[in-house]
């Protein structure tokens, strides 16, 4: 018994059996929310490697934390907190600061269109959008790209733990920041 | 730019959705080796520990003494790292509010301790330097004829202590960085929690 308990502790193997249910759970999830999960890394501003390192560890926790979730809360909400919470401990554990990017030196890019060039505008245009979002505070980024990802308020409410009220007056107030932001740039 | 237009080029970043299998054993060799980490922790720490109060039992005296202590607070420390990254890891499930409030009392829990530590390092330091130095010149002739013990012994003690302490200051300021990015973070969050 101590050595059957010994190998599981060691190996970190799952104690339980059902890994096969669990896996097909787990795809199935990232198949819809996979993609909105992810992009949560780029709200901290992880870029490149570290960017890919930790989308690898929220796709990690999302394994481990999928078994322990209960209808308490929707399955989007929960598994927004351990993307978000997940972010925050990698900038914890590198000793990274939250990158943020000074309104006044966002160089001139152009906005997506329907052009032959429109992928590499879209790329453009993004990097635009990132840089903007990294000229917001923290909680604002948080909530602003929740809505991006048409989370709904009350949603946004308990992934952040803050009042219904506040995350309306973040929201319309991120997203006028943003708009500015990107329309100065797209005069100049 | 319109909202709609905004979040396009937000959702038009596509991160690769890695296979369930491969995910699944990303977990357990992570898991695998944290467990090993800690359990390394803990048999390292207890056998210097160990060692060092060996040490003290057969050759009594200040430098004995003072190489167990620095082994307590070292073993300490990391081990202290090793606990609190697998308490984070364990509250993802949290609220962002609740997982910063937790951040932030962990981090003042640790920076006490550290600067505990530091206070120990510097009592260690002046028992230490000045018994060392009065050791080289009380043995000055012995050391001249064999200077390569006192580089080994003094010199040994002085690296010991150096190390120890430029360990413990780098982990005390990035304690005190991450103190106030998290302090910072919160306030946005305070007077509106749900």
């Amino acid at each position: 018994m101590l050595s059957s308990f010994l190998t599981t502790w060691f190996s970190g193997a799952p104690a339980v059996g059902g890994r096969e249910a669990r896996e097909a759970h787990y795809q199935e999830v990232m198949q819809t929310l996979g993609p909105s999960l992810l992009r949560v890394g780029a709200v901290y501003g992880f870029k490149g490697a570290d960017r890919e390192e930790v989308e690898q560890d929220i796709a990690i926790a999302i394994w481990e934390a999928l078994p322990g979730w209960n209808s308490s809360s929707s399955l989007r909400t929960y598994l927004f907190r351990v993307a978000h919470n997940t972010s925050i401990d990698r900038l914890r554990r590198t000793g990274r600061q939250v990158s943020h990017a000074d309104a006044n030196k966002i160089e001139n890019q152009s906005a997506p269109g329907n052009s032959p060039e429109s992928k590499a505008i879209d790329r453009q245009a993004l990097t635009h959008l990132q840089r903007a979002i990294e000229t917001l505070p923290l909680l604002q980024r948080q909530v602003v790209t929740l809505s991006m990802e048409d989370v709904s308020t009350e949603e946004i409410s308990q992934i952040l733990g803050i009042t219904n009220n506040y995350v309306h007056v973040l929201v319309h107030r991120a997203r006028q920041t943003l708009k500015s932001t990107m329309e100065v740039d797209h005069e100049k | 730019m319109k909202n709609e237009l905004i979040e396009e080029v937000w959702k038009s970043q596509t991160p690769v959705i890695v296979n369930a299998q491969v995910v699944a054993s990303q977990s357990i060799h992570r898991q695998k080796r944290l467990r090993l980490a800690l359990l390394g922790e803990v048999v390292g720490g207890s056998f210097a520990v160990s060692l060092a109060a060996w040490f003290v039992a057969t050759i009594p005296g200040p430098i004995t003494v003072s190489l167990l202590v620095v082994c307590i607070v070292v073993s300490f420390v990391s081990l202290l790292n090793q606990v609190t990254l697998n308490r984070s890891i364990a509250n993802v499930r949290e609220t962002v509010s609740n997982h910063l409030e937790r951040r932030q009392r962990e981090v003042r829990e640790e920076l006490i301790f550290i600067t505990r530590g530091v206070g120990l390092w510097m009592f260690t330091a002046i028992v230490l330097v000045p018994w060392a130095i009065w050791v080289a010149i009380a043995n000055m002739d012995a050391y001249i004829k064999s200077p390569g013990s006192l580089i080994l012994g003094i010199g040994g003690i002085l690296l010991i202590l150096f190390f120890s302490f430029r360990a413990l200051r780098k982990k005390k300021n990035r304690l005190k960085d991450e103190e106030s990015s998290v302090s910072k973070w919160l306030s946005e969050y305070q007077g509106h929690q749900a």
